[in-house]
């Protein structure tokens, strides 16, 4: 039975670090209508430097995180001028998911040029200790993975429900044209979008890194779990991002327990595609455009 | 994909069926069958790469159908990749079934895989089919290294035979890149008159407006299944010949990020012709070819075009050099 609560937590873990990166593509989503693929490369990209960091600097791994989420979010907003607002502006958004797919590739070869083909990991934030509940043993990085994800939720919530600048979100996200006639500046609200999705993805990669190995070919697997995720959920949806994120990393950790880790994979994809045929919106989406 | 040409199907067609008979066509057609004919001659070090380009042109091109001209996005094309590699390698290896016989069986067997699919599938629409496909993608590489006992694991099925035509062994890089001249010719005429018969307008149709070609009484969903029947058979037989040729199949070679190249090819390229996944298949497989030292930048290099291409080419290279000439 503790074995089972075991592989509970540890999938949670992993669902959370994909939740992190289905609410980026979530709310880039929601705003621009562009589904972020390479969204699982930036974090990928974001641990790795978090390592370099780490080293270089001789920091404690925990500093990482404040140095490189903004430095994220810097990024983010750097790569929307660059590639995505000219992508966008020709592209129809069918188009958008290839520039996306090219920007993964992009960052996968980068990532092989800079840091090589070698798996990496970093010290655990607080050290090895892990906290024993009756007889579950939970490493303590899971913890504080579980916990970006909470701050993160409840930060992303308090934005978009409790300031102007949210409800100009919103209004951008359920409409772009209306919004822009009433004075909205709908490209800096792009711009906010991605690079609150930028410090997202960083802050999924810094939590993720001591707790796992990453190296240049992980980003498409946390690319495809975040798509997957976002998409399951319910796409615009934060807590179907949180859920699909969740119940993805859940579905995963409960199957190889009983299977090796491959078919695990493959039982997971098979429940969330039926899931997609049965139920097209997603877990909580409201999108009644799925099916033709 | 949705087309890039937003006129109605018709006026689309009707100059490319024009241009076909045109003698000047016909000279430009000739004079690339004969540095088809000679190119092993001109550079024999590069034959294994044409070969493998060759391949990638003949799954490009079924995709081409798909994508290009019914505009639905699959990113799982090695599903059917594995199918034809892997069943063509097992039936063989493990059950000394003749080669073509074997080729043949699991193209019809990925047909029948994706006619099943297609019509679940192909009801979701943009993204969701893009989702799910991608799922499909992979599920293929987890099965390929997670079924060790049947497809080898992770190290791959080694020892697969060549392929055997009566009493010919097509082992040699040269034999190889014949027999793939033939293929892909084939596979290249059956898409040009495909493309330009009332079936590839239609196809043209439900990509511009599916509701509209609807109306016009054109029944999407079936060119839709078909389409993607065509282009899994395509990928099939480019399966079979790859496992053929290099005598082995690995999970790499099915592996998700070889599903989004194959994507990457044919928007590169150019879709809705048949050059263009020529050259996207060159490009791409190419890219690491240029030089040693280059290799490690061309995951890099090849993502960067992809996104400049996209942006500024939309009908990929070749649409820029058409347009170009034309001009």
């Amino acid at each position: 039975m503790s074995g089972l609560i075991q592989v509970i937590v540890g999938g949670l873990a992993d669902g959370g670090v994909y939740a992190l990166i289905a609410l980026g593509v979530s709310l880039v989503y929601s705003i621009s209508r562009i589904i972020n693929l390479a969204q699982g490369g930036f974090v990928v990209l974001a641990a790795l430097l978090a390592v370099s960091i780490q080293q270089w600097l001789g920091v404690p791994p925990l500093v990482t995180v404040v140095i490189v989420v903004p430095l994220f979010a810097l990024l983010m907003a750097v790569v929307e001028r660059l590639v995505m607002a000219p992508a966008a502006a020709r592209a129809t958004p069918d188009r958008m998911l290839l520039v996306t797919v090219g920007l993964l590739q992009a960052i996968g070869g980068l990532l092989l040029l800079v840091w090589g083909n070698l798996p990496y990991t970093m010290q655990p934030f607080s050290g090895d200790t892990a906290i024993t509940i009756g007889g579950v043993r939970i490493v303590s990085q899971y913890l504080w993975i579980i916990g970006a994800l909470v701050v993160t939720v409840a930060a992303l919530w308090f934005l978009v429900q409790r300031t102007s600048l949210g409800l100009t979100m919103r209004a951008t996200a359920s409409n772009p044209e209306a919004a822009a006639l009433q004075g909205i500046n709908v490209g800096r609200i792009r711009l906010i979008a991605f690079s609150l999705a930028g410090a997202m993805a960083a802050l999924a990669g810094t939590t993720v890194i001591p707790a796992t190995f990453l190296q240049f070919s992980t980003v498409t697997p946390y690319a495809v779990a975040g798509f997957i995720a976002a998409v399951a959920g319910g796409l615009g949806s934060t807590a179907g991002a949180v859920v699909g994120g969740l119940v993805l990393g859940l579905l995963q950790g409960l199957f190889s327990r009983y299977t090796s880790g491959d078919l695990a994979q493959v039982i997971a994809m098979a429940v969330l595609i039926v899931l997609l045929l049965v139920r097209p919106t997603g877990l909580l989406g409201k999108t009644s455009e799925v099916r033709r | 994909m949705t087309t890039q040409e937003q006129t109605t199907p018709t006026t689309a067609a009707r100059p490319q069926a024009g241009r076909g008979r045109s003698p000047q066509r016909l000279v430009v057609a000739a004079v690339a069958v004969v540095v088809a004919l000679v190119l092993p001659l001109l550079v024999p070090g590069w034959l294994g790469l044409l070969v493998i380009a060759g391949i990638f042109f003949l799954i490009v091109l079924g995709l081409n159908l798909l994508m290009g001209y019914a505009g639905q996005v699959s990113l799982g094309q090695t599903l059917f990749m594995a199918i034809g590699g892997y069943g063509a390698g097992l039936l063989t290896l493990r059950w000394h079934w003749p080669t073509l016989v074997a080729m043949i069986v699991m193209a019809v067997v990925s047909a029948a895989v994706a006619a099943g699919l297609g019509t679940v599938f192909l009801r979701l629409r943009g993204y969701y089919l893009a989702l799910a496909t991608l799922g499909l993608a992979v599920i293929t590489e987890s099965l390929a290294s997670g079924l060790t006992g049947f497809t080898g694991g992770p190290s791959g099925l080694v020892g697969v035979p060549s392929l055997r035509l009566g009493t010919f062994d097509v082992f040699s890089d040269q034999a190889n890149y014949y027999l793939l001249l033939v293929v892909c010719g084939l596979g290249a005429w059956f898409v040009g008159n495909l493309q330009r018969s009332q079936t590839g307008r239609a196809l043209s149709a439900i990509a511009a407006d599916p509701a509209a070609a609807t109306m016009l009484g054109i029944n999407a969903a079936r060119y839709k299944t078909s389409a993607f029947v065509v282009s899994a058979v395509y990928a099939s037989l480019g399966g079979s010949l790859y496992a053929f040729y290099l005598r082995f199949i690995s999970p790499e070679v099915v592996g998700v990020t070889v599903a989004l190249s194959i994507v990457i090819m044919l928007a590169l390229g150019g879709a809705r012709t048949i050059v263009g996944p020529l050259l996207g298949a060159l490009v791409i497989q190419g890219l690491p070819e240029v030089g040693q030292s280059f290799a490690s930048w061309s995951p890099f290099v090849a993502g960067v075009v992809l996104i400049v291409v996209i942006t500024y080419l939309p009908r990929g290279i070749w649409g820029a050099i058409k347009k170009a000439v034309q001009r």
